[in-house]
């Protein structure tokens, strides 16, 4: 016998009848041998498979959309397939916005909005990011597409820096940067939409110079709220 | 209880079983109709096993240099990837699992195998389209759907001769002498079925014939589902039904419980792939079936642990300790359990938003392949070569060496796909990280995963060298059958 190769002394030679054999329902007349290999299935094995089939029941229901070939997220409709329990969620801009911000913006700007002193200017209460003074909500948007050069005053210091053009962000990500800039680190500025940035990008012509602060005081202020409340109500 | 007792305790258990012997000519006859086929299969099985644990451990060497091997178009990772999983699946998991289905159903059925040429044929065919095929992926030709990237006259000549080889096991059980059909009949026959048909369903759908295009997802995804639900885990499963019993001598624990794992396995296999798609653009049904299902398979690992685990616990002690057969196959339900509970865990959607598109997903596949199919399969090998070839293994130590290095090298690559495959999942969701950071954060976990195929690797040729050894001991003593 060579345990190595599991070569018991009854199969070195083989034949599989005594597997059959063993297994071999119960005709033979000795109950002992045959004890047990019909015994029932455990009954918590029942137990768990009742459960199980319960809840997939209720998953299904719930969550198939009535089995429906055009009804792609289950939670939109209601457990019997009719009619819309919950409308989509809307997109979160801030969310955009501080992926943006983050990636593009964060190198200058800082994590902290806060600038550099002396080289970058900073967001965090500026009258340029929160449209005071003489600055519009247009400036702004005007600002972030063909970007800033020269000196400027911000909260009362001077910066002369230059800023880049970020012309090839989206109208979405620009209102989602801008959204997240005005209402992060305490500022509270007014929510911008990916409709005033398309409006404003399609109002100023191309050019491949920055603009100047005294430039961008030439061109009269405009904000959002005022722009869209004659149509539609602003966003939240 | 001192050593000699339990020794002759042994040889009680194994006569416990009364067997009704086949006259030694009469085995003799059976084991050589099927010799050259099984040893044919075996031999380029292990070939492709090996070259595929060559190419994907470049292809995760490249992952973490880049540079690696880099500017040859076909050593590129894109072409090099996919060769080495399809020579796992169709080079490695369908050809050792159609011999060893070969085997137990000659042995099972107590009959002969006829018409061996056209099988031996049809393995030839099968391996020359492997062949061709694999080169046509790496000259570029290849298809781009996952698990069928063969271009598509290799799949059909890989459809044929499948045909062409399990037609003559399926004439052999209706010619049976032996009329019960054992359990370990039940799953074998399930996979020599269900090959075809899946095969060449997704073949048809996607690369012979191309479906529009928003039902290729879920037709791919059922694909790999059934792959692992139809061919795996049936052949590794009848292996096992197979191995246990008759190495201890336990009879099956219940004929019920055996059965309430078949069809509940059958119920509910094919389904779970598509929990892969959860938020994608398919129909809600769908994912939701994909979800039930993942849970629902609980039930039939439950019942035949349950089985496997009665039957452990009543065998001798020593005979687990001194088998190597039962010790991989210990390995590989132990791998079934654990891959079982996790693929239900990703796929529930609160997880699935997390853990879709990272490693961990890949993990779990590779937990079960290499872990449940892979060490069971290995386990078989160790029981069946010798009977094929009526030589003994010349190393104990060896074995030892490939089962140690294949648990250590599986659980260090599952465990470092399913951590990294998690952090990579919550980084993926956080807005503020970028994608190069997501990628650095993956970084240390490749590394981990390119010295786990490496001991893999060596597990292998630990087991290669036992059967050159085997080889040689053939040649010297002359023997018909050549390994």
């Amino acid at each position: 016998m060579n345990p190595l190769n599991d070569l018991n002394s009854s199969d070195a030679l083989n034949p599989e009848r005594d597997l059959v054999e063993i297994n071999r329902p119960p005709v033979s007349l000795n109950p002992e041998k045959y004890s047990g290999f019909f015994r029932p299935i455990p009954l918590w094995l029942i137990a768990i498979s009742m459960v199980l089939f319960f809840w997939a029941g209720l998953y299904l229901a719930y969550y198939s959309g009535g089995f429906k070939a055009n009804v792609y997220n289950a939670e939109l409709v209601a457990w019997s397939g009719g009619g819309a329990s919950k409308t989509a969620a809307p997109i979160d801009l801030r969310v955009i916005g501080k992926k943006v911000f983050v990636q593009n913006c964060a190198v200058c700007h800082q994590e902290t909005g806060l600038g550099i002193a002396g080289q970058y200017p900073p967001l965090v209460g500026s009258e340029w990011a929160l449209s005071k003074g003489w600055h519009g909500d247009n400036h702004l948007v005007k600002n972030i597409l063909y970007g800033l050069q020269g000196p400027i005053i911000v909260k009362n210091m001077p910066y002369n820096n230059a800023m880049a053009p970020w012309n090839q962000l989206t109208d979405q990500q620009i209102a989602g940067v801008l959204t997240y800039v005005r209402s992060e680190w305490g500022n509270n500025g007014s929510p911008i939409s990916p409709e005033f940035v398309a409006k404003i990008r399609a109002n100023t012509p191309p050019r491949t110079e920055a603009w100047t602060m005294s430039e961008l005081q030439a061109i009269p202020r405009e904000l959002f709220s005022e722009a869209t409340s004659s149509t539609t109500a602003p966003a939240k | 209880m001192n050593h000699a007792t339990t020794l002759s305790k042994i040889e009680t258990i194994s006569y416990l079983s009364e067997p009704l012997p086949l006259d030694s000519s009469r085995s003799l006859e059976i084991d050589r109709s099927m010799g050259v086929p099984i040893l044919f299969l075996m031999r380029s099985s292990f070939f492709s096993f090996a070259l595929g644990l060559f190419l994907v451990l470049i292809c995760s060497i490249k992952l973490v240099f880049p540079s690696f091997l880099d500017g040859v178009s076909f050593l590129t990772y894109g072409r090099l990837f996919p060769v080495a999983y399809d020579l796992f699946i169709y080079g490695w998991a369908i050809p050792l699992g159609f011999a060893l289905i070969l085997w137990l159903m000659a042995r099972l059925s107590a009959a002969p195998l006829s018409h061996v040429r056209i099988v031996t044929a049809a393995a030839h065919l099968w391996n020359s389209a492997l062949f061709l095929g694999s080169l046509a992926v790496l000259a570029g030709y290849g298809t781009s759907v996952t698990f069928l990237e063969y271009p598509n006259w290799a799949s059909f000549l890989l459809f044929v001769s499948f045909l062409l080889m399990g037609l003559w096991v399926l004439l052999l059980i209706k010619e049976r002498e032996e009329r019960p059909l054992y359990i370990s009949e039940w799953y074998l026959l399930t996979a020599l079925c269900s090959f075809p048909w899946i095969y060449g369903t997704a073949n048809l759908m996607l690369t012979w014939g191309k479906i529009q295009g928003s039902a290729q997802g879920p037709i791919q995804c059922w694909y790999a589902g059934s792959l692992m639900q139809f061919w795996l885990i049936p052949v590794a499963l009848g292996a096992i039904y197979y191995l246990i019993p008759k190495i201890t001598g336990i009879k099956i624990y219940s004929y019920y419980l055996a059965l309430f794992g078949f069809f509940s396995l059958l119920l509910f296999s094919g389904w779970n792939g598509l929990s892969a798609l959860i938020g994608g653009p398919i129909p809600a049904w769908m994912m939701s079936a994909g979800v039930v299902t993942n849970m629902m398979l609980v039930l039939p690992m439950i019942a035949v642990v349950v089985n496997f685990y009665k039957m452990f616990q009543e065998s001798e002690k020593l005979i687990l300790h001194q088998s190597p057969a039962l010790r991989f196959v210990a390995a590989g339900i132990i791998s079934y359990v654990i891959a079982t509970v996790l693929s239900l865990v990703s796929s529930f959607p609160c997880f699935n938003a997390i853990l879709n598109f990272t490693d961990y997903l890949s993990g779990i596949f590779l937990l079960l392949f290499m872990g449940f199919f892979g060490m069971t399969l290995f386990g078989g090998l160790y029981y069946f070569i010798p009977r094929l070839t009526g030589i003994s293994w010349s190393s104990s130590k060896l074995i030892r060496f490939h089962f140690w290095l294949s648990v250590v090298g599986i659980s260090l690559m599952v465990s470092s796909m399913l951590l990294g495959g998690i952090i990579e999942g919550i980084a993926l969701n956080d807005p503020v990280i970028t994608f190069t950071n997501i990628l650095s954060y993956a970084a240390p976990w490749n590394v981990l995963v390119s010295l786990s195929w490496f001991t893999l690797l060596l597990g292998f040729f630990c087991f290669m060298r036992l059967l050159v050894i085997m080889r040689w001991q053939m040649i010297e003593e002359k023997l018909p059958l050549s390994l």
